[in-house]
């Protein structure tokens, strides 16, 4: 037998090997290794993702500002997306299937509510901020509003200096939502 | 190596058929272990193929010609540069790298796949190894690329000539990578339908390979022009061949359905029209494979002497029914979330443009298979020309270029009278005083109709003024605009070329999308300057002769015959000169190859963005005259731009999207939203 062909044979072998080890492993390894079950947040056919919403108002905000989009539709859409988005982050939040930062920001919400200390909120946007706490300097803005805090975190400034202020209805549109 | 490459052939054919039957026999059962099961054997096909593509060009490159796919596509004389090439110039070794690539993307295309598509994902495994096992059982049975001969001949017949050129690196591959890559996108929408997921699941991963696909085809289609124009030496680039038909019509059907795959991404819209446009994709796909694999058409794009196409027609008949089969079993499932509300919105002119491209492709088809169904009718072949095709699809293009300039003014929704005016009064401006000053300086087109050739560089300018306004816009808001830094601290974007970035980075794909349609104007460009105002001259020259077209002049100096191993190469000499000065001396050649009994030319091209200057030796006449083709076409440098551009506009626009945190928009409306929950739960 030539050289050539022992050492197909041999490779031939040695894949054919490979190939029953990667087709068996599944059946031999433990039933913990495997994932079960569905995991995708049960969206109904109406629904649209979060991240698809969260496009829509990067692109309706983009398009506002290159004047495609007058002020009025701008903020009936802005308002209507965010009762959308609204929506869909809390079916997301039930199903406990939110991105990770969302399910973190519900946990530290959460430890507050309990009464964890070191935590306060940001008076504006109510989002969650750590309090001064040791050697370190409370944050001098709010992360999610951009409010500047000042430094005894008393006296937020009234309005974020960044803030698209034509749908700055939207809070309520969402709080009506959620009380729905 | 020969040997070898059959084995590991084999064992992909044995993986493959078992990742189909496995995948889907696993999720119907609810079993676990077998559906992760075929999925490992999906991934094990890939090494499967690799080690037997490696065994192919170790072949090559060894020369060994006791494998009849060797002898037949390579000899002692050929370039080891041109393995590569040699690899899938014939019908078998182009087979297994259909089969490579598809066990590449399937791979990559399932392990990368979505969390919220894994619930069809053993379908659309089934969906992939299914289509895999047939190119797999195809060359096993019927076209297997180490088939041996009885005797090893002492030299192989060779590459055919016309393969040995530097487009034919990447025009086959990218094309063919494009064709298969389809089932791709078209696995995952056929995946979800089969597991009930009539929703949005798909979109994403369909959207990415959709234009993955998209891009690899146009690239196809233009390195295979230039291909087309450099060595056919009838100075063209487009014939409105049958095969290259069969290429161009899935990249219309995929050029909807990105757009339409959008219009689903961000509202919930087209679910039905989606699926039903990546099956017509898929369908046109596989047209193109039988018709490159023994259609009923011969053309220099296909494999000669392929007995392969009625087993590809069946194929096809299988790829088109059965799809569209599943669609209307669970047609009453796909509902969209919302309904147009305007047809003064963005989504209305996706859908228009969907239209168009699809008339394009059913004119095209129809004049494809009109031969055959003439001959089948009255038992006379009516061949389709170039005539057709330019006076049906010539405004339905045009009228595309037209929605290309409008559609991204929309807004998504609906739009406003006012706003569109405002959006299109400078774009259109700019449009009437093009067209006024091109019939000022006199611009008269030397054939077809000149209100074509006007229209479309009036369109040219529309579009392009109106992908620059946006750019020049979005800056200028960028610019204006206050965004926080760092630590929440307020920072001014400080001048427009860092704005301009910024705004490409944070918008990719619709800035991406502009890049790709300015690519688009580029072609644009170069198909009005060649159509409406090329010239053509063939003349026989003498040494030392001359002859002008234009305001080029040429002197004919003289051929060297100059023999090569495998060929014999007549180099002519000519002097170019234009308004008298002598610009460049070319050398234009034909060679003729005696084992194929077939003769190839190179083309000489003086190439500038205003015009190329084209010479062609066509016939090598025994007293050392020469026929020559001379050609002025302007503007076609920018078709070959176009290719380039096209693909750095798909990178950007494919690149992954930055983190919702990093957003300031998302990162506000998050914040908002987990205060709000907060509050509900408190209560």
């Amino acid at each position: 037998m030539e050289a050539q062909t022992v050492f197909a044979i041999l490779v031939g072998a040695a894949l054919a090997c490979f190939s029953l080890v990667m087709v068996g492993y599944s059946f031999f390894r433990g039933n913990e290794a495997r994932r079960t079950g569905p995991v995708t947040p049960a969206l109904r056919d109406d629904e649209v993702g979060v991240d698809a919403i969260l496009d829509s108002i990067n692109t309706l905000d983009l398009e506002y500002q290159l004047g495609n989009v007058p002020e009025e539709q701008y903020r009936d859409q802005m308002a209507s997306y965010r009762l959308q988005l609204a929506l869909a982050v809390k079916a997301e939040l039930e199903c406990g299937d939110a991105s990770p930062e969302l399910l973190l920001e519900r946990e530290i919400l959460e430890a507050r509510a309990n009464g964890a200390e070191g935590w306060r909120s940001c008076p504006r946007c109510d989002a969650p901020l750590p309090a001064a706490t040791g050697g370190d300097a409370p944050p001098a803005f709010c992360p999610h509003c951009d409010a500047s805090l000042e430094i005894d975190g008393s006296a937020p400034s009234p309005e974020p200096p960044f803030r698209h202020e034509k749908g700055g209805d939207a809070p309520n549109a969402l709080s009506r939502a959620t009380e729905q | 190596m020969g040997d070898l490459g059959a084995i590991s052939l084999w064992i992909a054919l044995a993986l493959a058929s078992y990742a189909t039957v496995g995948s889907v026999a696993g999720k119907v059962r609810g079993s676990v272990a077998l559906v992760d099961s075929a999925q490992a054997a999906m991934y094990a096909t890939v090494v499967a193929l690799i080690v037997s593509t490696l065994s192919l060009v170790v072949s090559f490159i060894s020369h060994d010609f006791e494998i009849s796919y060797v002898a037949r596509h390579s000899d002692l004389a050929m370039p080891d540069r041109f393995t590569w090439v040699a690899f899938y110039a014939g019908n078998e070794g182009s087979l297994l790298y259909i089969a490579m690539v598809l066990s590449i993307m399937s791979a990559i295309a399932i392990w990368r796949a979505p969390e919220r598509v894994r619930d069809a994902l053993p379908y659309t495994t089934g969906v992939l190894m299914l289509v895999l096992t047939f190119f797999l059982a195809v060359m096993a049975f019927m076209a297997n690329p180490f088939d041996k001969l009885p005797f090893t001949p002492a030299d192989g017949e060779g590459i055919n000539p016309l393969l040995t050129h530097f487009g034919m690196f990447f025009h086959p591959p990218a094309l063919m990578a494009g064709l298969v890559g389809i089932s791709i996108p078209f696995a995952f929408a056929l995946g979800s339908l089969l597991a009930r997921k009539t929703g949005d699941e798909w979109v994403d991963p369909g959207r990415v390979w959709g234009i993955v696909t998209w891009a690899l085809l146009a690239a196809g289609l233009l390195l295979g022009s230039w291909w087309a124009y450099t060595i056919l030496g009838w100075g063209g680039y487009w014939f409105w061949d049958p095969v290259e038909n069969a290429a161009f019509m899935p990249w219309l059907a995929l050029t909807a359905f990105i757009h339409s795959i959008m219009v689903q991404k961000r509202r919930g819209m087209f679910r039905m029209w989606n699926i039903a446009l990546i099956n017509v994709a898929f369908g046109l796909a596989l047209y193109g494979m039988f018709m490159n694999r023994g259609g009923s058409v011969p053309s220099v794009h296909s494999f000669g002497e392929s007995n392969l196409g009625w087993i590809f027609l069946m194929f096809l008949a299988v790829g088109v029914i059965v799809p569209f089969v599943i669609f209307f079993w669970r047609y009453p499932l796909l509902k969209s979330a919302q309904n147009l509300d305007s047809m003064l919105s963005r989504e209305a002119a996706f859908l228009v443009n969907n239209l168009l491209l699809l008339a394009i492709a059913f004119v095209t088809l129809w004049g494809t298979v009109y031969p055959l169904i003439s001959r089948l009718s009255s038992g006379e072949e009516i061949t389709v020309a170039r005539p057709f095709y330019d006076q049906v699809n010539g405004p339905l293009m045009l009228g595309l270029i037209f929605l290309m300039g409008i559609g991204p003014m929309l807004p998504w929704r609906r739009a406003n009278w006012a706003s569109i005016r405002r959006a299109l009064a400078v774009p259109a401006g700019v449009t009437v005083i093009t067209v006024v000053v091109l019939l000022a300086v006199g611009l008269r087109p030397s054939t077809g109709s000149g209100a074509y050739a006007l229209a479309g560089f009036g369109l040219a300018a529309f579009v392009a003024t109106g992908i620059l306004m946006e750019w020049f816009r979005g800056a200028r808001a960028r610019v204006r605009a206050l965004t926080p830094g760092s630590r929440g601290a307020l920072t001014r974007v400080q001048d427009y070329a860092s704005a301009f970035g910024h705004l490409i980075w944070a918008n990719r794909p619709r800035y991406g999308g502009y890049i790709v349609h300015l690519s688009v104007l580029m072609v644009l460009l170069g198909v009005v300057g060649t159509s409406f105002f090329n010239s053509q001259k063939d003349v026989v020259l003498s040494p030392g002769e001359t002859t002008a077209i234009e305001n080029y002049e040429i002197r004919y100096l003289g051929t060297a015959v100059v023999p090569f191993g495998n060929r014999t190469e007549f180099i002519s000499s000519v002097e170019v000169y234009r308004d008298g000065e002598l610009l460049d001396t070319i050398s234009p050649n034909r060679a003729f190859y005696p084992n194929h009994n077939m003769a190839s030319t190179r083309a000489a091209i003086r190439s500038t963005p205003v015009e190329d200057f084209y010479v062609v030796p066509s016939e090598n006449l025994p007293d050392g005259d020469v026929g020559f083709r001379l050609l002025v076409n302007p503007l076609i440098w920018w078709m070959w731009v176009a290719g380039p551009v096209m693909i750095l506009g798909t990178i950007i626009a494919l690149w992954p999207e930055p983190s919702r945190v990093a957003s300031p928009v998302a990162a506000r409306n998050r914040a908002e939203l987990t205060s709000m929950h907060r509050m509900n739960r408190i209560r």
